[in-house]
């Protein structure tokens, strides 16, 4: 028998038998206003954009902050000398 | 055969606002995709409630994360079907769920026929095909469910399971040789 014979009476017992399955009305209805609902109080997540350029910024004050106070501790310690 | 998955890029403009946070969209989104992925669960749980309960699981999550969903990648059908298959396999891991295909369970089959001595005989033989289908591995049974239940081609099977065109048409050859083995050694069948 050829590989194909063997399979197709399985083919025609899976087309025959399997289809597709309605879920009940009330579950799908019920899952809607779940989902609704949900939507609604849905907490706003935070804008990462925002929080980068703020991450960003700090560390570029950190470093024109520490440039700063070094050049003063040089211009102390040339005006001791 | 592509119905389903073209269609997803002809609601382009219902995902991109669906994306944006609009709730009408996603209802839209929800109606257009509900049967099909409960079908799905159904089929691979073998019980309304675990199916009620996973689907719910699936639009939640979908729900969470769409503004991360990008269109241009897969369709929103077939990422909702990998939500429901991640979901699925983490349920299938608890062994506690594994469980026999109860016939009443089978009361919302769209059956095939309308006499109802027939459609007890049908649900009988959905039992008995189920029973063998899960002694299949876990991407065989999706492959045959995606195909037979959901009526999808196998390249939309293929960009489910990330896998090419080739590769699925080779596992369902393959598939059906296992199951015809299942079925000879199944009395019931």
């Amino acid at each position: 028998m050829s590989s194909v014979n063997e399979t197709y009476d399985i083919e025609q017992k899976l087309g025959s038998l399997l289809g597709p399955v309605s879920p009940q009305e009330g579950f799908v209805g019920e899952l809607q206003d779940r989902l609704r609902k949900k939507a609604k109080i849905a907490i706003e997540k935070p804008d990462y954009l925002v929080l980068i350029l703020l991450v960003m910024s700090g560390l570029v004050f950190g470093i024109i902050l520490f440039w700063l106070f070094k050049m003063l501790f040089r211009l102390l310690a040339y005006g001791k000398r | 055969m592509d119905t389903d998955i073209n269609q997803d890029h002809e609601n382009n403009d219902i995902l991109d606002r669906a994306i944006n946070g609009d709730q009408e969209a996603f209802s839209i989104l929800y109606q257009d995709n509900i049967q099909k992925i409960y079908s799905y669960i159904y089929y691979r749980t073998g019980n309304v409630k675990d199916a009620e309960d996973l689907t719910a699981r699936v639009f939640q999550r979908a729900l969470k994360h769409i503004t991360r969903y990008k269109r241009t990648k897969v369709p929103f059908s077939a990422w909702l079907y990998r939500i429901a298959h991640n979901l699925v396999a983490n349920w299938h891991r608890d062994s506690k769920h594994k469980r026999e295909l109860p016939l009443e369970d089978h009361a919302y089959i769209q059956s095939k026929t309308t006499v109802p001595e027939k459609q007890i005989e049908n649900h009988q033989q959905v039992e008995s095909l189920m029973r063998v289908i899960r002694k299949l591995p876990q991407d065989r049974q999706q492959l045959l469910i995606l195909k037979y239940v959901d009526n999808l081609s196998n390249r939309e099977v293929g960009t489910i399971m990330k896998k090419s065109e080739g590769a699925i048409k080779s596992l369902y050859h393959r598939t059906l040789k296992e199951l015809r083995q299942y079925i000879d050694e199944d009395q019931f069948l």
